[in-house]
């Protein structure tokens, strides 16, 4: 087992980047999707981004670019590096408060993209298919910040590599701050 | 299959179109190539497999050394072959893409599990198409439920048939005769029972085959009704500000392209006219898309 | 002592780290999955014996043939030979004691039996009807059946195969013995490698795919639906940039062991092997860029197809560049007909009409009239079965003397390649004819002129159930009854037949210092005399 222990700390490090280059694939498929629909639907895109809620994506997009920022100071300076983890993983959890706030508004709004939903744009359908996207792509995201919160969980107890986790956070962040503009910004001065 | 149909079988099996005769050349000219490869391949294995074998006494004496002659050889060989094989389908593909200028529309819905025919003076068919030989002939094809494909084995076409929008066929039968029609897309329990037959007819005898079916009535003409019905002249034939532009203007575009553009406004830049995704069934969708290509000045 | 030895408990083999039980494990797994997947496509052939269909419902039927794409595809071909083979050999082959996780790699057998057992609980409780290729929006919604179950398994499995592919990259990046340079490593390694990008690149593309999918079906809310302005041409795109690849992840590694063998009884130097060791990873490139041959006939633009019609045509090319270095091996060599090579004559002949009849369906006009019929359906079965699945025993058989410590019985041996070589003919080259004549596939009943050829068919499949059965037969006999294997009974070079057979449980007991080539045999002189 020693041997084995010996190998992986080795490696761990190329592992995770490998892990995060299937990851881009992942999110990028869906990305795709987006952009698919961008295409051919940019007004009734643009129309459910005015929908979303400016204020709270705002917000946790500072939250977690801050969380990454407390994450990454941790690693430069060792000596911090307990409690970077720690505040890097409460404004982990902070995002996650936000977020769920935020969804339990937009259910309350009509903006659940099922059966009932209530569409307010001339093409409903592509409307809809703005906020099927917005649920998946932000319900995904949470479940791999849930994630990280587990291995920071794990990491400021001494297991595991705190470089590795801190590059999946990273990733993490990066993949909201392609998120952000899109559920949030694209189209939402238009007419 | 309904009994008694006549089956086209035997070999060779002949297509019953030119571009289904240029097809099979070109089928011919892959097996062709495929075969000489074959030949290669298997009488060196069995070559070396007989001369070299373990027991044998032949040379191996001056075993070949640097092998970038030989690999750029066969690879070069291999792409000039592979070109050439592409550049011949893909102009036979281009053609088959593009839509002679005097074909005949036919509208085409497929559902599960069968298919309605409809054409241009609304003479219906439900599993069958009657053509007339040596006209070309366009398909307008969209299917209300799942991806469907039509598909005629002797003239060599097949198309996807997919809900939400218009897809295309055309061909120019040769020859008299039935031939089958199947479903080549997978779409549920009776996928195999999706099919009927194709019968292509003489032009006297397809003109009196038309007057014999009970019809609705001239599609271009039924679809005007649904135009004013739906209120369209409103903007498109109002004096108004609507921008809306008077119809004979697209009436040159193609099917998909005016389907999409009552459906989806949005996707031609359109701001200010409504969809009618969910307001327009297929069959008046079909009837209002002949009526705008009507408009244009004569044919297509 | 070797590694079956070390340890006799349940625990001890559950519990195991050791890349060459959990190698075992799979074994056990692809079996099983194999005969199910196999018992299904029996089931068809019967059925297809009549032309109103002989004894299944359509919807039984419809049932069958979606779970026989879901077996062979993601529990026996995509994960076959990497998972056996590759976890065995990997580590033996480059010198070292293990992959680079060996936990991951137990984790990933127990992903891959949980995603299996959602499948086949999908299967048993009534199965889906929608093709393997779960095309929306039959899938999402028009299918009545089990696909969150059967989706779900998949998707699970798919974890499995990346964290194969990812340990498999880091362990030959990583872990090479000294001295053993890329360019020493033999090609099985480079094939797994080439495996491995595309394992961890296309399959995220389908798990998102299948996240989608389930959504639509089970929620309602969905993105391909066309009553929503959904587009189902981008559930194909999606599908299809990940299933295109598969097929290249299911072939690559049987390039790699026909190279193995083809050398091994040749008795020589691979021929071109720089070439032939970058055709795999053309492959797994390239195979990125084609996957709109599926699509011909699907609705996309024009220039589209014309595109992915000139990119297949390129993918072909590094497959042809080994079938030519294989036969520069075989010149001048010394050839043995062990029944490993036999699988390897077999799969030369067979992938090579497989992947010319793929000419066929790259080139465009052509397309239109094959796509959707029987030669498609024959195409992929010359490369799945007459080609990954001759690898696949091929390679069982060469390194089984390895792996168990066992030597099994030649002659049976012989019998079945020849046999499964005759059987698969008879069962696949008819149906190229059924398809020039325009049968579609998927069809549950047929018009009656088809008959003959299905019957021929049907018969064929018969031969070959029987030859399948064959090695389980007689590899489970030389577990207990064969000969004990030397460590290097072909005499092959390569670092895995310097350690005993079967191996100690640290493979070595000094890692090796590599100094050559990894092809390197006596000379001629030595060779001719014997």
């Amino acid at each position: 087992m020693a041997e084995t222990e010996r190998y992986e700390a080795d490696t761990d490090l190329i592992g995770m980047w490998l892990f995060l280059a299937t990851e881009v694939l992942f999110f990028g498929a869906l990305f795709f999707v987006y952009f698919a629909y961008q295409h051919l639907y940019p007004l009734a895109l643009a129309e459910g981004v005015r929908r979303t809620d400016l204020t709270l994506g705002t917000i946790n997009t500072v939250l977690l670019l801050t969380s990454s920022l407390a994450m990454s100071l941790g690693i430069v300076r060792p000596g911090w590096l307990g409690r970077a983890f720690v505040g890097a993983g409460a404004l982990g959890v902070a995002f996650l408060a936000v977020k769920g706030f935020e969804y339990a508004k937009d259910i309350h709004e009509g903006l659940f993209p099922g059966a009932g939903f209530a569409a307010i744009s001339p093409e409903a359908g592509p409307e809809r298919i703005f906020f099927i996207f917005y649920f998946t792509a932000t319900a995904i995201h949470a479940l791999h910040m849930l994630i990280g919160l587990g291995l920071i969980f794990y990491a400021v107890r001494g297991k595991g590599s705190p470089v590795v986790v801190a590059l999946y956070w990273s990733f993490v962040d990066i993949v909201w701050i392609c998120l952000y503009p899109l559920l949030y910004l694209v189209g939402r001065g238009g007419a | 299959m309904p009994a008694g149909t006549r089956i086209v079988t035997g070999f060779p099996y002949t297509a019953v179109s030119i571009t289904g005769t240029e097809t099979d050349h070109l089928l011919w000219a892959l097996l062709a190539v495929s075969f000489a490869v074959m030949v290669l391949v298997v009488g060196l294995l069995l070559l070396y497999a007989i001369r070299y074998r373990e027991a044998s006494r032949a040379d191996r004496g001056n075993p070949e050394g640097k092998s970038w002659a030989i690999e750029i050889s066969w690879t070069s060989a291999t792409l000039v072959v592979f070109f050439g094989l592409f550049l011949w389908g893909a102009d036979l593909f281009v053609r088959l893409d593009g839509v002679p200028d005097n074909a005949i529309p036919i509208y085409v819905v497929g559902k599960q599990w069968m298919w309605k025919v409809e054409h241009p003076d609304g003479q219906r068919e439900i599993n069958a198409l009657h053509v007339p030989l040596g006209h070309p002939i366009e398909l307008i094809m969209t299917s209300e439920d799942v991806i469907h494909d039509f598909a005629i084995p002797a003239l060599r076409i097949k198309h996807d048939v997919v809900p939400g929008r218009y897809d295309t066929l055309w061909f120019q039968a040769t020859e008299a005769g039935e031939y089958h029609l199947f479903c080549t897309q997978f779409c549920g329990t009776d996928h195999a029972a999706m099919g009927g037959m194709v019968t292509v007819m003489s032009e006297p005898d397809y003109t009196a085959w038309l007057s014999a079916q009970p019809n609705e009535g001239n599609l271009a003409a039924l679809g005007r009704a649904v135009y004013l019905h739906n209120g369209c002249d409103g903007c498109h034939e109002g004096r108004g500000t609507s921008g809306a532009p008077p119809l004979a203007e697209v009436a040159g575009r193609e099917e998909s392209w005016l389907r999409d553009s009552i459906l989806h406004p949005e996707r031609r830049g359109a701001v200010r006219m409504p969809s009618f995704e969910g307001r327009i069934g297929e069959e008046d969708l079909a009837k209002l898309v002949a009526y705008v290509k009507s408009l244009g000045g004569g044919g297509r | 002592m070797n590694y079956l030895t070390n340890g006799w408990t349940i625990r001890s083999w559950l519990l195991t780290v050791d890349h060459k039980r959990i190698a075992l494990l799979y074994i056990g797994a692809i079996t099983l999955f194999f005969f199910l997947g196999g018992a299904a496509a029996a089931l068809i052939r019967l059925h297809l014996l009549t032309p109103a269909g002989a004894f299944l419902s359509a919807e039984a039927y419809n049932r069958m043939m979606t779970m026989h794409g879901v077996i062979m595809v993601w529990f026996f071909l995509v994960p076959a030979i990497p998972v056996t083979m590759g976890n065995f050999i990997v580590p033996l082959m480059i010198g070292a004691r293990d992959l680079a996780f060996p936990r991951l790699n137990l984790i990933s057998w127990y992903l891959f039996m949980t995603g299996g057992l959602f499948a086949l609980y999908g299967m048993i409780a009534g199965g889906v009807d929608t093709g393997w290729t779960f095309y929306a929006p039959l899938s999402t919604a028009f299918s009545h059946g089990h696909l969150v179950a059967v989706a779900l398994g998949i998707f699970i499995s798919g974890f499995s195969s990346i964290a194969t592919g990812l340990n498999f990259v880091v362990t030959i990046h990583r872990l090479r013995a000294p001295g053993l340079t890329w360019f020493r490593l033999p090609l099985f390694i480079w094939s797994l490698y080439a495996t491995s990008l595309m394992l961890l690149l296309a399959t995220p593309v389908l798990a998102m795919t299948l996240i989608l999918l389930v959504l639509e079906n089970l929620f309602h809310i969905g993105v391909f639906d066309p009553t929503i302005g959904g587009d189902p041409l981008l559930f194909q795109h999606l599908f299809w940039f990940y299933s295109h690849p598969a097929v290249y992840v299911m072939i690559l590694p049987g390039l790699g062991v026909i190279s193995e063998l083809v050398s091994a009884y040749s008795k020589k130097a691979v021929f071109g092997y720089k070439v032939v060791a970058c055709s795999s990873i053309a492959i797994a490139v390239v195979g990125f860029f084609v996957w709109g041959h599926h699509m011909f006939v699907a609705g996309q633009s024009l220039y589209t197809s014309l595109l992915f019609s000139i990119l297949s045509f390129l993918v072909s090319v590094p497959s042809a560049i080994k079938v030519f270095n294989w036969l520069g091996t075989m010149h001048k060599g010394w050839i043995r007909f062990d029944a490993p090579m036999l699988y390897a004559f077999g799969f030369i002949g067979l992938f090579t009409m497989g992947g010319l009849t793929g000419l066929f369906l790259a080139t465009l006009a052509a397309d239109v009239h094959l796509t959707q019929t029987y030669f498609v359906v024959a195409h992929f079965h010359y490369i799945m079965v007459g080609g990954m699945v001759s690898a696949y025993f091929g390679g069982l058989h060469y390194w089984w003397p390895k792996i168990t410590g066992r030597l099994y019985p030649e002659m049976w041996a012989r019998v079945a390649a020849i046999l499964i070589f005759f059987g698969f003919n008879l069962t696949f080259f008819p149906q190229f004819i059924l398809g020039y004549f325009g049968m579609p596939r998927r069809y549950y009943a047929y018009p009656p002129e088809f008959q003959i050829l299905n019957i021929l068919s049907s018969a064929g499949a018969s031969i070959l159930a029987l030859a399948y059965l064959l090695p389980f037969g007689y590899l489970t006999w030389s577990l207990f009854r064969g000969a004990r294997a030397p460590a290097n009974p072909w005499g092959s070079p390569g670092l895995e037949w310097t350690t005993q057979s079967p191996p100690i449980t640290e493979n070595f007991e000094e890692i090796p210092v590599v100094t050559e080539g990894p092809y390197v045999y006596p000379p001629p002189e030595v060779l001719s005399h014997g």
